[in-house]
């Protein structure tokens, strides 16, 4: 018990930590009386459905996705399941200006079709756009499920003459439910905390208004709206509660052989994703590249880039560790790790002004990598909290009795017996937090050193200045170097799973 | 952020370095005296050099031309140390507030590209009076006291030159609500917010809650005013209410274009609004960076590429423009722009936004 409240310990801090910044926004939303106006009803309920359908669309993209590229054989899994994270990497707001641009009337597809493609805006656009950058939340969050899972009772079901499909829908997909629901929330947080595509497509959510309010100085209101998201977070996440099932232990691991057309249909199901989420938005850029003209590019951003999401990505693991055990150990850890998600509710420009303030506070820190690192890990330690505890529940606790019977401490058991089962976890945590960092952009412009560019900042500076071209070589880089860095990830995850 | 629609990208803007610009011309002795001169600019040459530290704020929104002056002046300056940190205008106006009521202070200097911004951060007292000898380059309607206008924006009415013609269109903005012609406009904006909220100081609040209700009637809603010039001149609407550059812009890409630019006289119609800089540090580098700004060499460029109205004397303005003396903006003090509270108040009361 005593590592228990230990953990506790560490979770409070951190939960502490994590309310400062709301904290601050009560403070600066309380400066007005002014937070509800007419029209209200409706921005709640387009955030809300905006929110609800990216969370389904994402399932619907992701768990297929996650289940071909963790159970079935296919040539380069690991090639596939990094590149189909990737449009994690991508700002959202680029993506949906690129698909924007691509179709409907006049568009750039426009002239390379026989057909005019139709046109993506409103809510079918905006849901079918952030669909496209969160779905590799489920991707990764459910396959940290399905690697937990037995697959002898698949095995068991297709021998005793149920069909692939039938098997996985029956024995499968209620065993992973916990993971499934972990990646919808985060693809719903993410939905509503969106700045740029909802505006671009022009749906009136929570969003917009902030993005009204905060543009003509009203910060108070800005503030105000925010925090009224969070009504919507909670909503969310009592919805994710309601899908919990018990874990059943783990088993062995199978490969499935798929059969030709299984292959085929693999294919044809994440081939426009693919094209969508990826190829598009690059070729589209590198149409206007090709217009406008190459210009210079600094290189030492993608140094950048990667060095802060990598040590973001780290602390933040590291810490919800701790936090993921004691949301399993009892009621107040999980209350605690469900206070964590409400930040990430909230619209990055806003999130960026409340760290402002508490930066400031910390003179010594303020606009230092120490600070932008902390925001960071505030911002995003909700997505190494969600792999870790997935991983975590499935854990088999008679491993862990059984090396303290022969004599194994604490200390021990911890690095032989539960670090390797749920190193799965924290890997899938360590990449959400890394690509997430990777595109994260206010907290970047507010809080980092003068003067510091990442691949994310410099692409939102050709993106506003007008030079839309000279987002494909910023956009091409993000991806290249995600699948690099993702690689060596899943490599190490090998490398400890095989220690055990 | 801006929002911009994909368009954009079809008006390749020629964009010269203005790099080759400020360094190409050869070093000239200094002016005898740059004192008492007054609504005329000076070249970069008259300019004594910029040496020491200072860190910038760069509030960004329109254009991003900005860049290219800035890089300029730092490539002709090899002792100076310009430090950038770039934001959305509003964003960095809020962390220069907190900064300040927290008693810390990073930023030197704050250039932004709306009024709204410069007003907010001079209303907390941090914006220090400027030298008449810098303010006296502008033009006399440009006069303040702790902040410096760069460059202009003019609202005008970009009309479908098929359509209509511009002589049925109204001189008076307020009378426009009452014609039968196809409205387009994109409220969500900020510089409409800000041309409302001069409505509304120039012809009071009952008159501004009028236009804008007959408006909204039949006005048809766009998200840019890039989105209502191009749906102007494709003939969706007969006109629409928009900054001048959006139909230059359009214009200098598709010289053919089916728009053409109406004004209205002495109204809200009409009004020109800037971006701005101001100090924040008693610094002689501080104001001498400044003069670079109102240097011929940069307003010419910020005229000739990014379609901004000079605001000294003596710079051409940019292609397709009327002369600007012609122009009859209303007299309002630009400051007084960023009480945008009541304006979003009126336009939600009136389910606009």
């Amino acid at each position: 018990m005593i590592a228990c409240t230990r953990h506790d310990s560490v979770s409070f801090v951190i939960t502490a930590l994590a309310l400062l910044p709301l904290a601050v926004l009560v403070n600066i939303a309380l400066e007005t009386d002014q937070v509800f106006y007419v029209g209200h009803y409706d921005i709640f309920l387009n955030t809300f459905l905006v929110a609800i359908f990216t969370s389904f669309i994402s399932v619907c993209v992701g768990v297929p996705i996650a289940i071909v590229l963790t159970l079935i054989e296919i040539p380069l899994r690991k090639f596939w399941l990094v590149t189909l994270l990737t449009p994690l990497a991508i700002p959202s707001y680029i993506g949906a200006f690129a698909l924007y641009a691509a179709f409907g009337s006049g568009g750039e597809l426009d002239a390379f079709l026989p057909f005019t493609p139709p046109s993506i805006t409103g809510l079918a656009g905006t849901v079918s756009v952030l669909s496209l950058y969160t779905y590799p939340f489920v991707v990764l969050t459910t396959r940290a499920s399905l690697l937990r899972i037995d697959q002898n009772q698949l095995h068991a079901s297709r021998t005793l003459g149920l069909g692939l499909l039938v098997s996985l829908w029956k024995i499968v997909i209620p065993r992973i439910k916990n993971g499934i629901a972990g990646g919808a929330l985060l693809a719903g947080l993410y939905a509503i905390s969106d700045f740029g595509t909802p505006a671009i497509l022009g749906v009136n959510t929570y969003t917009r208004a902030i993005y009204v309010e905060y543009n003509a100085f009203g910060l108070s209101q800005a503030a105000g709206l925010s925090l009224q998201l969070i009504l919507l977070v909670g909503i969310l996440l009592l919805f994710e509660a309601q899908a919990k099932v018990p874990q059943t232990p783990p088993g062995k691991m199978i490969l499935i052989k798929p059969t030709a057309m299984q292959k085929i249909g693999f294919f044809s199901l994440t081939l426009p994703v693919i094209l969508l989420s990826i190829i598009l938005p690059i070729f589209i850029f590198s149409l206007w590249l090709m217009r406008e003209g190459i210009a210079g590019f600094e290189f030492f951003n993608v140094v950048n880039a990667v060095s802060v999401s990598l040590v973001a990505a780290s602390i933040s693991v590291l810490l919800a560790i701790p936090m993921a055990v004691s949301a399993l150990s009892g009621k107040a850890g999980k209350f605690m790790e469900r206070i964590t998600y409400l930040g990430f509710g909230i619209p990055g420009i806003v999130m960026g002004t409340a760290l402002v303030y508490v930066g400031l506070q910390l003179p010594y820190l303020y606009q230092t990598f120490t600070l932008l690192i902390f925001a960071y890990v505030l911002r995003f330690i909700p997505l190494g909290i969600t792999s870790v505890r997935n991983s975590l529940e499935s854990m088999d606790n008679s491993l862990a009795s059984a090396a303290r019977t022969l004599g194994a401490g604490p200390a021990e058991i911890f690095r032989r017996v539960t670090l390797p089962q749920v190193s799965r976890g924290i890997t899938a945590g360590a990449a959400l937090v890394f690509l997430e960092t990777m595109r994260e952009l206010p907290a970047t412009l507010l809080l980092g050193p003068t003067g510091f560019d990442t691949l994310a900042t410099y692409l939102w500076r050709v993106y506003e200045a007008g030079y839309f071209g000279r987002a494909a070589i910023p956009g091409l880089l993000l991806i290249f170097t995600s699948i690099i860095v993702l690689l060596i990830m899943l490599y190490t995850e090998d490398i400890v799973e095989g220690s055990n | 952020m801006k929002l911009t629609t994909p368009a954009e990208t079809f008006f390749r803007m020629r964009r010269r370095s203005l790099s080759q610009l400020l360094i190409a011309s050869a070093v000239a002795p200094l002016p005898t005296c740059l004192i008492g001169q007054t609504q005329t600019s000076v070249s970069v040459n008259a300019l004594p050099p910029l040496e020491g530290e200072l860190t910038l704020y760069l509030g960004r929104g329109e254009g991003g031309l900005y860049e290219n002056v800035l890089q300029a002046i730092t490539d002709r300056n090899p002792d100076f140390d310009l430090k950038i940190r770039r934001g959305p205008t509003a964003a960095l106006a809020n962390a220069i507030i907190a900064e300040s009521k927290a008693g810390i202070t990073r930023a030197d200097l704050f250039w932004a590209v709306d009024t709204g911004a410069i007003g907010l951060v001079a209303e907390q007292g941090l914006a220090l009076n400027l030298p008449t000898n810098l303010t006296n380059h502008l033009k006399p309607e440009f006069h303040y006291d702790n902040w410096l206008p760069i460059s202009g924006r003019v609202r005008t009415i970009p009309y479908n030159n098929q359509r209509i013609s511009a002589d049925q269109i109204p001189t008076d903005i307020m009378k426009l609500p009452d014609t039968n012609f196809q409205i387009g406009w994109a409220p969500e904006y900020a510089s409409f917010q800000s041309f409302i909220t001069a409505m509304r100081i120039i012809e009071g609040t009952a008159a501004t809650k009028d236009w804008l209700m007959k408006v909204n009637h039949k006005a048809k809603k766009y998200a840019g005013e890039l989105g209502v010039v191009m749906a102007v001149e494709r003939g969706e609407v007969d006109l629409g209410f928009a900054n001048h550059y959006y139909t230059l812009r359009l214009k200098s890409g598709k010289p053919k274009a089916q728009v053409d630019l109406a004004f209205t006289n002495g109204d809200a119609g009409c009004l020109i609004n800037t971006s701005g800089i101001l100090t924040m540090k008693e610094d002689e580098t501080a104001i001498n960076f400044m003069r670079y700004l109102l240097t011929k060499e940069v307003q010419s460029y910020l005229s000739t590429e990014a379609f901004e109205i000079p605001l000294v004397g003596g710079i051409a303005p940019p292609e397709g423009l009327q002369n600007t003396e012609s122009l009859s903006p209303p007299e309002i003090d630009l400051t007084q722009l960023a009480d945008l509270r009541p304006t979003l108040d009126l336009m939600r009361e009136l389910r606009i936004l």
